[in-house]
């Protein structure tokens, strides 16, 4: 019976996780994208290197930016051969046509979605900037796309913890309900609640120990599994998958084991002829 | 003689409206030997309850060695339990053990030294004629068995007031005044008892005191 609970409840606590896994790489993978997103900020040719540091420093003062990358027409020629991924295409081209550039990348870009037309506009007022440029309308596009998943994510996530949380309740008491008499008889014979609840705790406590561990290494091994399958198959998301961290990890033994622990204390409070 | 226990103005009501005990008093002295009779309904388990505060009265008060039971936190009833005991009707033992694991609970419940557990419950079922049925499992047992084993239990912490509801209506006659016989013996060593039974025969010639229940009332407080 403790083996079949113990089993139950990391089922329990293995979906729900793996909601949480899920949402937490949308997220991330979500994040990553956006940081490819940048502002091209285009120079007016002629430009001295004084005016470009100003330029740049000013871009740095802004606590959202996340670094301000200078680009000399060469550099532009350059990318493009790399972009183009063919010499051959831009040879002979004389790079002085091509505006120099500072490509100005942010630590949050949903963060600073809404901020973005307004920086573009004072930059583009400035009178060593030729234009401004960035990704408006799929930024906008991709912060609604995350906007919706956490929505998605958050929803399905409670909905799964309520769950949960009574699958785990019942499980509990569905456990304890073969040692009710036993139960009963010790409350009427002189026990303590401490004396007989005491030891039910104590497996209370190992099961929600055991069923976290095991549903935390499940998603684990699906991780690994899964960063061979999705690892370079989308441009710009080149990492791995992300897994949980330490805090969070903690938070949800946590959560399972005080689950347990009142599941069974509750459960073994009824029993008890006080 | 002191009281060991007193009723006083004792009712007991359930919902919508049905009278369990209704202005019940009296009282035992120590080392009584009491029985309460009735017919079936009559409200003597529920009397029974009230004292082993398995339940609460709807009015009136109880008082155990001068102490009202409705003073009794929840923390504290187990140990009120540790001193009266209770032989139930359905002797409330636990089948899938043995008979000297059943007899042992009290004694683990307060913390005895296991080597002081097995003086007590050789000597208690040997009292009570269970020599050598220790490693037996209850539910082996015949009935008569079964009901010396719940008594083993109920005095072997030595109780100063012991209840029991019915304790030989599962019996034939045999059983019946063995059983009797262990409960005189009990309150010849000083145990104050308080009986309840529908059955006459038990009390009728024992020279005790007989309370009277009838549809909750006290007949002859």
């Amino acid at each position: 019976m403790h083996l079949a609970s113990t089993l139950v409840v990391a089922l329990c606590v293995t979906i729900f996780t793996f909601f949480g896994f899920l949402y937490l790489n949308l997220n991330h993978f979500t994040q990553e994208i956006a940081r490819e997103l940048v502002l091209n900020v285009y120079l007016k040719p002629g430009i001295s290197e004084a005016e470009v540091n100003d330029l740049k420093n000013t871009l740095l003062g802004n606590p959202q930016v996340a670094g301000v990358r200078y680009l000399s027409s060469v550099g532009v020629l350059e990318e493009l051969k790399q972009l183009f991924q063919d010499e051959t295409l831009l040879e002979g081209v004389d790079p002085s046509f091509l505006p120099p550039v500072l490509v100005v990348s942010f630590k949050d870009p949903f963060a600073v979605v809404k901020d973005l037309p307004r920086l573009a506009a004072a930059l583009a007022g400035r009178p060593e900037v030729e234009k401004v440029q960035y990704a408006k309308s799929w930024l906008t596009r991709l912060s609604g796309l995350k906007r919706f998943l956490e929505l998605l994510s958050f929803t399905g996530l409670f909905l799964l913890g309520v769950a949960t949380v009574l699958i785990i309740g019942l499980t509990v008491r569905f456990s304890l309900s073969e040692r009710r008499e036993e139960l009963e008889i010790l409350s009427l014979v002189g026990a303590t609640a401490r004396f007989i609840q005491a030891p039910l705790l104590l497996v209370a406590l190992v099961k929600g120990l055991v069923a976290s561990a095991l549903a935390l290494s499940a998603i684990f091994f699906v991780k690994l599994y899964l960063d061979g399958v999705i690892k370079g198959l989308f441009p710009g998301f080149t990492s791995g998958l992300v897994f949980f961290g330490r805090g969070e990890m903690f938070i949800l033994v946590t959560g399972v084991v005080v689950l347990c622990l009142f599941g069974s204390y509750w459960a073994s409070r009824r029993y008890l002829r006080y | 003689m002191s009281d060991i226990l007193r009723l006083e103005r004792v009712s007991k009501f359930y919902e919508p409206n049905i009278r369990a005990l209704d202005d019940v008093s009296f009282s035992l002295e120590k080392g009584e030997f009491v029985f309460i009779t009735g017919p079936s309904g009559a409200g003597k388990t529920t009397l029974l309850n009230l004292i082993f505060r398995a339940e609460r009265p709807t009015s009136g008060e109880i008082f155990f060695e001068g102490r009202p039971l409705s003073s009794y936190t929840r923390k504290e009833i187990p140990f009120l339990r540790r001193q009266i005991s209770f032989v139930f009707q359905d002797f409330k033992l636990l089948q899938q053990r043995t008979v000297f694991e059943n007899v042992a609970i009290p004694l683990e419940v307060i913390g005895l030294s296991d080597s002081e557990i097995r003086r007590r419950v050789f000597s208690v079922l040997e009292s009570l004629g269970l020599s050598g049925r220790e490693r037996q499992p209850v539910k082996q047992l015949s009935g008569g068995e079964k009901q010396r084993v719940a008594l083993a239990r109920a005095v072997i912490n030595r109780p100063r007031l012991l209840l029991a509801d019915e304790p030989t209506g599962n019996l034939d006659s045999q059983r019946t005044e063995e059983v009797m016989e262990i409960f005189e013996e009990l309150n010849a060593q000083g145990t104050t008892i308080l009986l309840a039974t529908h059955d006459e025969a038990l009390f009728v010639d024992r020279h005790r005191r007989v309370l009277v229940l009838e549809e909750g009332r006290l007949l002859n407080p």
